[in-house]
C-alpha cells in the first residue's frame, strides 16, 4: 500500500511524457526574436542605407514581424544561401525576393507570396519602339546572370530565339548594355526598377507583363503555424493599405505600373 | 461461492478491533475515489473529443466544405464572360444559355459568401476579406456588363471582338484574377486552418485524457486489489464475489474507455486526412483547372497578352499535375502518370482514370494552339471544352467519394461517443455499488 503512490507517480509521469512528447516541429512562433535573412546588395529592395538596412523587403519584413509581435535580428546573406540558412537552422525566415519552385519546396516551405509581379524588360531609350514585348527579343542579345533562370525562361519557356550573353552580376549587364554588347536586360520588374535607379544608368522599362513572379518568404520545412500566421499578417498588410503604401514609397517613381495592386494568392501551408 | 462459508470471524485484539473497520473504510474510500477519478477522466475525454467532433464534423468542417466552391464559381463566371465575348452573334442561343448559367453562378457565389461570413464570425481579417469580395464583385459586374454591351453593339462574328471590347474585358478579368480570385482562394485556406487547429487541439487533449483514464483506471484496480488482499488476510476469505464483480466491471470500464476514445480519435483522423483534406485539395485543383479553361479563352480573345495567358495556363497546369518541363509543349509531351502536384496524391485506378482525362484535355490544348484563330475558337468551344468537361467530371466524382468518406468517419465517431456516454458511466456506478455491497457484511461484523 505504501508503494502505491510511488507507482502511480511514475505511471502518471510516463504517460504524460508519451502524451505530450509527440512534439511538433520547431516554429518561428515559439520565439520572441526571429532571425530574418536578407540580401544587402539589391537597390530599392534590400540594401544597406545610411541608417541601417532599408528597402521594400526590409519594410515588409518589419511590418509582418511586427504583426506577429516579435523582434527582428537581421542576418545578411549572399545570393546562393537562401536555402541553406534555413536548412541548417541559422535563420527563421528568408526575405530574398525568392519565387516558389517545386525544387525549392523539397527543402523549405514558403509563406506568402507577399508580392506578385511580372518579368519585364529594360532597353536603351533608342530601342523603346523596336522592343515592346518578349517576342521582339527574337535575334537580339540579352543578359544572363549566371545562377538565375530568367534568360532560360525567355528562350526555353517562351521559345523566343534570343542570344544569351552571360554575365557575373547585374552591374556587368548594365556595363554591357551601355556599350552595346547586349540589347536588353530582363528580370523581375522590381529588381529592374532598382537597377534603373543606379547612377549613370539611362534605360527604360518596356512594361511587358509576362512570367508571373510570386515573391515569397522562405521558412523552415514543417513550420505550419508560422506559415499560417505570416499569411494572415500578409492579408492584413493588403487590407490596411500598407502594401500599396510601401509599393508607392519604393517604386512610385520607377516607371513600374502600380495602378493595380494584385493580391497574392497564397501557396498554402502544408 | 464456498468462500463465504469461511471459518468464523477471528477474535482480534481490542486495538485491532478499532483499526480494522477503519482500514476497510479507508481502502474502500480510496477505491471509490479512484473510480470517481476514472469516471471523471472518461467524461472529460469524451467532452474533448466530442468538441473536436462537433467542430470538424458538424460545425466548421461542413461550413468550409460549403464555401470551397467559391473560387471555382468565380473563375467560371469570368470564363463565361470571355466565352460570350469570343463567340460571334451567330452563336445567339448559346450566348443566352451562357447568361443564364452566369446568373445561376452569381447566386451560388452570393450564398457561399454569406456562409463564409458566418464562418468568420470571430475573425476580423477574414470578415474583411469577405467584405472586399462583395465590393469587388460589384465592380466586376459593372465592367463585365460594359464589355457585353460594347460587344453586342459591335455585332462581330466569330473571330473575336474589336479592341475596345477587349480593353474593357481586360480590366474586368484583371480585377477578377489579381484581386477577387486570390482573395477567395486565401479565404478557403484560412478557414481550413480553423479545422486544422481544432484537430490538433483535439488530438493533444484526447491523448492527455487517454493517459488520465489509464492512470485513474490502474489506480482504481490497485485499490480494489489491495482491498481484496486485505480482506482475504484479515478475514481469511478467499473471494468476495461483489468485489470480484466490481473488479471485472472496472477492467471493462477502463478497456471500453480507452478503446472508445481511441476509436473516436481514429475516426476524426480518418475524417480529416482522407475526407476533409482530400476534398479541400481536390476542390482547389478543380478551381485551378476551371481557370485553365478560362486562360485558353483569354489566350484566344486578347492577342496582346497571348504570352501572359499561355504562361498562366502552364503555371496552373504544373501546380495541378506537376511534371518537370521547360515550356508548355515540353510539358504536354512529357506528361506521364508518375506526376506530382496537387493531384499527385491520388492513387490506384482513380489515378489512371483521372490522368487519362487530363491528358486528353492537354492534348486538345496542344492542338488548339497550332490552329488559326477562327478554327481555334470553334475547336475550343467544341472538342476542347468537352475534353475539359470529362476531366472535370472525373475530379468531381473523386470529390464526392471523399465527401462520403468524411461523413462516414464522422458518423463512426458519433457512434463511439454515444457508446462512451451510455456504457462506461453505468458500468462504473455499478462497480462502485458492488464495492459497497462487498464491504458491508465485513463492517457489520464489527457492529
Amino acid at each position: 500500500m505504501r508503494r502505491l503512490p510511488i507507482f502511480v507517480t511514475l505511471l502518471v509521469t510516463a504517460l504524460l511524457a508519451t502524451a505530450c512528447g509527440g512534439g511538433r516541429p520547431e516554429s518561428l512562433m515559439d520565439k520572441d526574436e526571429v532571425v530574418v535573412a536578407i540580401r544587402s546588395d539589391v537597390p530599392l529592395i534590400s540594401f544597406r542605407g545610411p541608417h541601417g538596412y532599408d528597402g521594400f523587403n526590409i519594410d515588409v519584413a518589419k511590418y509582418l514581424v511586427g504583426r506577429l509581435k516579435k523582434r527582428i535580428r537581421w542576418l545578411e546573406i549572399k545570393a546562393g544561401d537562401q536555402l541553406t540558412v534555413l536548412t541548417d537552422g541559422r535563420a527563421d525566415m528568408v526575405f530574398a525576393h525568392m519565387s516558389i519552385t517545386p525544387e525549392r519546396k523539397e527543402k523549405i516551405d514558403f509563406a506568402g507570396p507577399y508580392h506578385v509581379d511580372f518579368q519585364d524588360i529594360a532597353v536603351r531609350p533608342a530601342d523603346r519602339d523596336a522592343i515592346r514585348n518578349v517576342r521582339d527579343l527574337e535575334g537580339r542579345k540579352i543578359c544572363w546572370v549566371r545562377g538565375t533562370n530568367i534568360a532560360q525562361r525567355i528562350v526555353e519557356e517562351r521559345r523566343v530565339k534570343a542570344v544569351i550573353v552571360p554575365a557575373g552580376d547585374y552591374n556587368e549587364c548594365l556595363d554591357m548594355i551601355k556599350d552595346g554588347r547586349i540589347d536588353a536586360i530582363s528580370t523581375n520588374s522590381q529588381i529592374l526598377a532598382g537597377l534603373l535607379t543606379q547612377p549613370g544608368v539611362d534605360l527604360e522599362l518596356v512594361g511587358a507583363t509576362f512570367n508571373e513572379q510570386r515573391t515569397s518568404i522562405g521558412i523552415r520545412k514543417g513550420d505550419i503555424d508560422g506559415c499560417e500566421q505570416l499569411n494572415r499578417a500578409i492579408t492584413e498588410m493588403y487590407q490596411d493599405g500598407t502594401a500599396r503604401k510601401l509599393l508607392e514609397k519604393w517604386f512610385g517613381g520607377s516607371g513600374l505600373d502600380l495602378s493595380v495592386v494584385a493580391v497574392p494568392q497564397f501557396e498554402g501551408c502544408s | 461461492m464456498t468462500a463465504l462459508q469461511a471459518p468464523p470471524a477471528p477474535t482480534p485484539a481490542p486495538a485491532a478491533r478499532v483499526s480494522t473497520p477503519r482500514r476497510v473504510r479507508t481502502l474502500a474510500g480510496a477505491t471509490l475515489l479512484a473510480m470517481a477519478l476514472l469516471l471523471g477522466a472518461v467524461v472529460t475525454g469524451a467532452g474533448f473529443t466530442g468538441a473536436g467532433l462537433r467542430t470538424i464534423g458538424h460545425d466548421a468542417g461542413p461550413q468550409v466544405l460549403a464555401t470551397i466552391g467559391l473560387h471555382r464559381h468565380l473563375s467560371q463566371m469570368d470564363a463565361l464572360v470571355a466565352e460570350s465575348l469570343l463567340l460571334g452573334k451567330e452563336y445567339g442561343p448559346q450566348q443566352q444559355a451562357g447568361l443564364t448559367a452566369y446568373d445561376q453562378l452569381r447566386k451560388e457565389v452570393a450564398h457561399e459568401l454569406l456562409k463564409a461570413y458566418e464562418l468568420a464570425l470571430d475573425n476580423v481579417t477574414e470578415q474583411r476579406t469577405v467584405e472586399a469580395l462583395v465590393e469587388g464583385l460589384g465592380r466586376y459586374e459593372r465592367l463585365a456588363a460594359q464589355a457585353r454591351l460594347l460587344n453586342a453593339q459591335s455585332g462581330h462574328t466569330t473571330g473575336g471582338p474589336p479592341d475596345n471590347v477587349v480593353e474593357v474585358y481586360r480590366k474586368a478579368t484583371d480585377l477578377m484574377h489579381r484581386e477577387l480570385l486570390p482573395q477567395a482562394y486565401n479565404l478557403t485556406l484560412e478557414t481550413g486552418t480553423i479545422v486544422r487547429r481544432a484537430h490538433d487541439a483535439e488530438r493533444s487533449a484526447t491523448a492527455l485524457a487517454r493517459a488520465s483514464v489509464v492512470v485513474a483506471g490502474l489506480l482504481a484496480l490497485g485499490c480494489l486489489l489491495s482491498l481484496q488482499v486485505y480482506l482475504t488476510r484479515r478475514f481469511r476469505r478467499v473471494f468476495a464475489p461483489a468485489l470480484v464483480a466490481a473488479t471485472v466491471l472496472t477492467v471493462a470500464g477502463l478497456a471500453a474507455g480507452v478503446t472508445l476514445l481511441n476509436r473516436q480519435t481514429e475516426s476524426l483522423n480518418e475524417a480529416k486526412r482522407h475526407g476533409f483534406d482530400q476534398v479541400l485539395t481536390l476542390t482547389r485543383a478543380r478551381a485551378l483547372s476551371m481557370n485553365m479553361l478560362g486562360d485558353q479563352s483569354r489566350y484566344l480573345l486578347d492577342k496582346g497578352r497571348k504570352d501572359t495567358y499561355e504562361h498562366t495556363f502552364l503555371d496552373k497546369a504544373r501546380t495541378v499535375v506537376a511534371v518537370k518541363s521547360t515550356s508548355l509543349p515540353d510539358y504536354q509531351a512529357k506528361l506521364n502518370d508518375a506526376f506530382g502536384g496537387m493531384l499527385g496524391g491520388v492513387a490506384g485506378p482513380d489515378r489512371q482514370r483521372l490522368f487519362a482525362t487530363y491528358q486528353a484535355f492537354q492534348q486538345a490544348d496542344a492542338r488548339m494552339r497550332t490552329m488559326k484563330k477562327d478554327a481555334a475558337i470553334k475547336f475550343w468551344d467544341g472538342e476542347l471544352t468537352q475534353a475539359f468537361e470529362s476531366y472535370d467530371k472525373a475530379l468531381e466524382e473523386l470529390v464526392r467519394r471523399h465527401e462520403s468518406v468524411f461523413e462516414a468517419a464522422i458518423d463512426r465517431g458519433d457512434g463511439a461517443l454515444g457508446a462512451l456516454w451510455r456504457l462506461v458511466p453505468a458500468g462504473l456506478v455499478a462497480a462502485a455499488l458492488l464495492v459497497l455491497a462487498g464491504i458491508w457484511p465485513r463492517l457489520k461484523e464489527y457492529r
